[in-house]
């Protein structure tokens, strides 16, 4: 049955495009959710190649199985080995393999400038723009007109397009966001940018694509959009200086007085401080308004404001700030920060400085 | 004459019989030996690199999975990709050409079996080379692709050195079989074979060749940059002094993408052998397959920035590339339907290699379709470098290649073993493979569709592509077991299987007019060829010319190797070639190769010197015997009238003596271009020439010099009536062009140090060195010619070879006339004539 | 018993074997030509000129864009044209090995002048630069 045989492809390629492009997205980071404007432009072509795409797939299957079923209708009468076809088949052959090609794959190239004409990474926007510089294996984020150093997260105001402005460190690595724009590459030396816009305040997930070295995969980052008041108040906040202990009363403290909670707490920060400046975190980590203005590793200033530790590898919390700080290579081998060996209660100090780095 | 009387067949085939045992494993140089060795190599590496597929997969079975560390599972990738491009794919088809071109064109041997050989060896050594990096523990792990700094002086380790001395090996071998098999395609073909009736395999594998030519050499030439970078401490990819990492990925992908079709081509021209003989039909519209096969094979090299959309280059810039990414789809879509054409026309079978050739069209259909996706720039900034992309690739070589090379393999092994293998352990395997091949890949395209990149040795759960994860690894394990029972298979089938006859499938092409196996010298009786499917055509009458040349070679000569040659385009009888015997002299300059490299690698230079000594004492004994073997009786003209020594074209030296003019041109070039981006993309390149005009116009006077003095001399004694005194000619030639060739030596380190340039200082200085140098490299390869010539002058009474020779002396010296030329380019008038 | 086909043996001279190739070898090198030179002159003009902070000539570039693939293409259509010519020869003589070389060239003439207006029509759609 020709009918019930060239549905089989049918099926499957339903199937295959259902899942493909009907299917409900995981939960995050992928080119289907699209909420940037790119993302929504690079989809609409996305969504045209699939249907048609899978449209072809179909027909050229079908035609494949109908040769096939079409053997059987006829009865073996001797080897048929004719000419190399006549001039039908050949017209076929041109017909189907190249004009109809050429007619489907113009469509799609025109359909192809256009969304890149309008999704082009380079272009000039009107928004502002943030530098953002490729680590070995984290993202330094820069906000040059208000002198704001951050890293792993990328904080834009909707409705606004926003530039950023592309360099690395050591290694080529390429920046992506899948549901707010397509990804560019970062290459050391070279000046490349990229912009984002959207009007859906949220939280979008990025990672590195291009591999980078031992923990390319634990390159991850995030990019926050705010509403515009919002985010001028976050921007104003990360301007400020790291967060400085509260003064604690000069003299011996009185040991038959309890201190209250919040006095103990503020004298734990002032000696995580000190363990902090002391220690030889300050050649890698900057914190604004103090002597640590190391730029090998990330910014800390506004540490504890983050929502993730190790570029987007753990949750920001109190127990994982602990592991990491301990241990970072255990959590992710390879990467350049080297572990410590504090005292437990001098650990117990510089976690609750670092926590206190709002 | 002793070779006009008869023999008998046995005696005739003991001439082409390899010599037995362990003297026969070192010194064979047969076509069907070395084509063996090939693929039975690219077989085992093949094995090799699916089992570093099978530990990748188990690792990614389930999110955050600790089975490998992130250092092992970036080495395993890293040689996966290589071993299967490098090691597997590329090996594999030669070595399939090796063994089949003769027999499908009607040849005794490939034209020249010792450098074939040759070149089995570098092949061979380099990825024994790669492969002892497990041994010492310093595998790769910067990616098949290798992307500058990351594989640079400042990111990786010894391991690195290992890589691109491999991989330059192999390439060096891969090269070799490319100048091997466009000579052969082009001058040994059957009389009668003219272009219209010539296999699509071996149109193919003539554009292939052409193909690696162009695209290979210039990875030769980008893994020679990266290396002086990471040992002399040049600064072609040195951002801070006038290098650019982006050079790195345009030559690369000028190598990496025309390289997915060195693979997908032949695997397409197995199918249009293995269709039409399974469907009973002649392939339909075949000057439009050949055509399409034309076109693929130019078009590939102008696809190389679609793998750079996202590097930030101008729309326009990608654009270009877009439309020639688009337009090669027509020619693919071309192939489709032809073989849909021919199935449609015939009466299909249902063996296995049918099975494959239609699990071919579902599975590469759909791989060119997410090509013509990924081909768009828009679209690619989102699914480059995920596993989308991923899919998108394993679609199009295991489905354009794997499964051809799979029909192949069953399609051919009687030819090869003389045994059939077993059906339902075919049928069995096939499932398996197909099976596990869309269930690991077809999920692929969602995981990335759902936002994972490629590269990663662990992701989280919450990213929501853990599913599709265990379902490909699941499929990998599945397709694992169906390739585990096709090796078995086969192996079996070699061992006891069922005799096989001449023509178990009813085939048209000449191969299936052999034993099974071929006896050692193919063709007792050279075949004469009158149709497109010679075993299908009813027997025409043949030509008179074509007559007498089968006559004259009906087991015939009797007492050297001596196979046909006919001219180009319509095949007409034109001459005879002299095939090499059995000798151990190609193992030595091979073996020499790896001993630099070991020397280079340890740093022990003394070693290296040992090494260039075996390769240079290799290459004149090589000249040395291929001297004695020409002696005056063995290269008498067959017949009478068919002569082994002709001049120009007629003679298959003067081919191979072009080709390797094209390599050098297009390495040389390769240089050229690098340094003109590398002057545009940086903002400190010197605005003026080197600086030594008068040293370099003698350098290009020397170079007119040599090549006018070879040619010259090689005019005294091109008939066999020569005037006498054409020994003194061709001496003091051959003098003249070695004095020019030292003083052009000379010459060039003069330049050199007179410059005062630091290498390291800045990519021009690094540039004007390797320019130079690569020159230097030309002018030993005329002098080597030259040399040759100067050898057979000594060792030859007659004058007819010595002269021939000085004319391929005289070819070399053109190549060192292009680089001139084109260094000349790049250090003086660049910088003078660009911004 | 089929009427036997004329031996058409173009290479008997050099000069009929170059005739007869070179319509198979004008398409591809005009197309190579096309896609490399559009590439070499618009990638490193621009490039060269954002280098040195100089404006790009982006006008006389667009000229010469389209004059180069223009003449191109007409190359190619040319090399059509003759191939178009040896087809209908080659039938004619009942060559078949000339009548392949035709339609070979046709079909390369075609496919490869097809790329180049893709290639061609970018510039008009884009910024050059």
């Amino acid at each position: 049955m020709t009918g019930r045989r060239t549905s089989l492809p049918v099926i499957a390629a339903a199937a295959g495009a259902v899942l493909l492009g009907g299917c409900a997205a995981a939960e995050e980071q992928s080119p289907l959710n699209p909420v940037g404007r790119s993302a929504e432009a690079i989809d609409v072509h996305w969504q045209t190649m699939l249907w048609t795409g899978t449209a072809v797939w179909v027909i050229v299957v079908a035609m494949m199985v109908a040769t096939l079923v079409r053997r059987r209708r006829k009865d073996g009468t001797g080897e048929s080995r004719g000419e190399g076809g006549g001039g039908r088949a050949i017209l076929f052959v041109a017909l189907a393999g190249a004009v109809i090609p050429a007619v489907i794959i113009v469509g799609i190239t025109v359909q192809s400038v256009w969304v890149l004409q309008e999704t082009d990474p380079g272009q000039e926007v009107d928004g502002r723009t943030i530098t953002v510089t490729g680590h070995q294996y984290w993202w330094e984020v820069e906000y040059p007109e208000h002198g704001v150093v951050t890293a792993n997260e990328i904080h834009i105001p909707t409705g606004e397009r926003v530039r950023l402005e592309l360099t690395s460190d050591d290694v080529v690595h390429s920046v992506w966001v899948p549901e707010l724009s397509g990804k560019t590459d970062m290459v050391p030396g070279r000046a490349t940018s990229m912009w984002l816009e959207t009007d859906e305040p949220g939280t979008y997930w990025g990672q590195c694509a291009e591999y980078c070295g031992m923990q390319h995969a634990l390159m991850r980052f995030i990019v926050v959009v705010h509403e515009p008041a919002e985010f001028e108040g976050w921007l104003a906040a990360q301007g400020q200086p790291g967060a400085e202990p509260a003064a604690v009363p000069s003299g011996e403290p009185d040991v038959s007085t309890q201190d209250t909670p919040a006095e103990q707490d503020s004298e734990l920060v002032a000696r995580g401080r000190e363990v902090f400046m002391s220690s030889s975190c300050v050649y890698c980590h900057a914190i604004s308004g103090t002597e640590a203005q190391g730029r090998e590793g990330p910014d800390l200033t506004h540490l504890a404001s983050r929502d993730t530790l190790a570029a987007g590898t753990l949750p920001n919390n109190p127990g994982n700030l602990a592991a990491w700080v301990v241990d970072p290579q255990a959590i992710k081998p390879g990467n350049e920060m080297p572990g410590t060996d504090l005292a437990g209660d001098e650990l117990q100090a510089l976690l609750a400085y670092l926590e206190s780095l709002e | 004459m002793a070779q006009d009387m008869a023999i008998s067949a046995a005696e005739f085939e003991r001439i082409y019989d390899k010599p037995p045992g362990l003297r026969g494993f070192f010194t064979s140089v047969q076509h069907k030996a070395v084509g063996t060795r090939y693929m039975i190599t690219a077989f085992a590496f093949f094995l090799i690199g699916g089992l570093e597929a099978m530990l990748m997969r188990t690792q990614l079975a389930k999110p955050g999975n600790d089975f490998l560390s992130a250092e092992s599972y970036n080495e395993l990738f890293t040689m996966h990709g290589t071993t299967m491009m490098f090691l597997f794919a590329i090996p594999f088809i030669e070595g399939l050409a090796t063994y089949l071109l003769p027999l499908q064109i009607g040849a005794r041997d490939m034209p020249f079996p010792r450098y074939n050989v040759f070149n089995y060896w570098c092949y061979l050594f380099g990825g024994l080379l790669l492969y002892g990096s497990f041994l010492v523990d310093l595998v790769p792990d910067a990616g098949w692709f290798a992307y500058v700094p990351l594989s640079g002086p400042e990111f990786a380790d010894k391991s690195m050195d290992i890589w691109l001395f491999g991989l330059t090996l192999a390439e060096i071998a891969a090269v070799g079989a490319a100048i091997e098999i466009i000579v052969s395609v082009l001058k040994t073909r059957a009389p009668g074979m003219s272009l219209d009736k010539m296999p699509i395999f071996a149109w193919t594998m003539l554009s292939v060749a052409v193909l690696i030519i162009v695209a290979f050499v210039p990875l030769i030439v980008a893994s020679l940059l990266l290396e002086l970078d990471r040992s002399v401490g040049t600064a072609f990819f040195n951002q801070d002094a006038g290098g650019d990492p982006l050079l790195w990925q345009h030559l690369f992908w000028i190598f990496g993408h025309p390289e997915v079709y060195v693979m997908f081509l032949p695997g397409a021209a197995i199918m249009s052998h293995v269709i039409p003989i399974h469907a009973r039909h002649r392939l339909v519209a075949y000057p439009f397959v050949v055509v399409a096969v034309i076109v693929t094979a130019i078009m590939s090299l102008g696809l190389w920035v679609h793998h750079m959309y996202v590097t930030g280059l101008p729309p326009l810039t990608l654009t270009f590339f877009t439309a020639a990414s688009m337009s090669i789809s027509l020619a693919s879509g071309i192939q489709i339907f032809a073989w849909i054409a021919t199935l449609w026309s015939g009466r299909p079978r249902f063996t296995v290699p049918m099975l494959f050739a239609l699990g071919f069209i579902i599975t590469f259909v759909a791989g060119g379709i997410t090509g013509v996706m990924v081909a768009s720039a828009s679209f690619d900034s989102q699914v480059h470098d995920t596993y989308f992309v991923v899919a998108h690739f394993h679609y199009v070589i295991i489905g354009g290649l794997l499964f051809p090379v799979f029909a192949a393999l069953y399609h051919w092994w009687p030819k090869f073993t003389g045994r059939m293998v077993n059906d339902m352990a075919g049928y069995a395997s096939f499932a398996l493979i197909f099976l596990g091949f869309h269930l690991t890949f077809f999920p692929m395209h969602l995981t990335g569709l759902w936002g994972l990149p490629r590269r990663v040795y662990t992701y989280d759960e919450y990213m929501g592509v853990e599913t599709v994860n265990l379902l490909s690894t699941i499929g990998a394990f599945v397709m694992a077991v169906g390739v585990l029972i096709f090796s078995v298979a086969l192996v079996y089938a070699w061992r006891c299987g069922r005799p096989a006859p001449r023509d178990p499938w009813g085939g048209d092409t000449l191969e299936w007019a052999t034993e099974s196996p071929a006896s050692s010298s193919n063709w007792p009786t050279i075949p004469v060829v009158t149709d497109r499917h010679p075993l299908w055509a009813p027997d025409r009458d043949t030509t008179e010319s074509h007559r007498t040349m089968r006559d004259a070679f009906d087991h015939r000569p009797t007492t050297v190797r001596v196979s046909p040659l006919t001219t180009v385009l319509s095949a007409s009888p034109d001459g005879a070639m002299r095939l090499a015997s059995p000798t151990v002299w190609p193992l030595l300059p091979a073996g020499g190769l790896i001993v630099i490299a070991l020397g280079l690698l340890l740093e022990i230079y003394p070693i290296a010197f040992v090494g260039i000594t075996v390769v240079a004492i290799g290459l004149l004994g090589w000249a040395r015997k291929v001297e004695i073997d020409n002696g005056e009786a063995s290269t008498a003209p067959v017949g009478g009238r068919y002569p082994i020594e002709a001049r120009g074209s007629r003679a298959i030296g003067w081919w191979a003596a072009w080709c390797l003019v094209a390599v050098l041109t297009v390495g040389m070039a390769t240089i050229v271009l690098s340094a003109l981006f590398l002057q545009v993309n940086a903002g400190n390149w010197p605005q003026e020439p080197l600086g030594a005009p008068l040293l370099t116009a003698a350098g290009g006077l020397c170079a007119i010099v040599g090549l006018l003095a070879c040619r010259q001399g090689s005019r005294h004694g091109m008939t066999q009536h020569a005037p006498a005194g054409s020994r003194r000619a061709h001496l003091v030639a051959a003098g003249i062009a070695l004095v020019a060739g030292v003083v052009l030596l000379a010459l060039l380190l003069t330049i050199w140090v007179q410059a005062g340039k630091d290498p390291t200082a800045h990519a021009y200085d690094s540039s004007v060195m390797l320019l130079l140098g690569t020159q230097a490299l030309t002018v030993l390869f005329a002098l080597g010619t030259t040399v040759a010539a100067m050898i057979a002058r000594v060792m030859q009474v007659r004058d007819l070879r010595p002269a021939l020779l000085l004319q391929n002396a005289a070819i070399a010296w053109v190549a060192v006339l292009i680089a001139w030329a084109l260094s000349w380019v790049a250090t003086d008038l660049l910088p003078v004539a660009v911004i | 018993m089929p009427t036997p086909s004329f031996v058409h043996r173009p290479d008997e001279t050099t000069r009929g074997a170059w005739q007869a190739a070179l319509p198979l070898l004008i398409p591809p090198v005009a197309w190579l030509a096309s896609l490399g030179l559009s590439w070499l002159l618009q990638d490193f003009t621009c490039t060269a000129s954002a280098t040195a902070g100089a404006p790009a000539p982006e006008t006389a570039l667009l000229l010469v864009l389209m004059g180069m693939n223009a003449v191109l293409l007409l190359i190619t259509v040319v090399s059509g044209f003759f191939s178009v010519r040896a087809l209908r020869a080659g039938h004619r003589a009942r060559a078949p090995l000339m009548s392949f070389l035709g339609l070979s060239g046709c079909a390369l003439a075609v496919l490869f002048g097809f790329g180049i207006v893709l290639i061609m029509a970018m510039p008009l759609v884009l910024e050059v630069c």
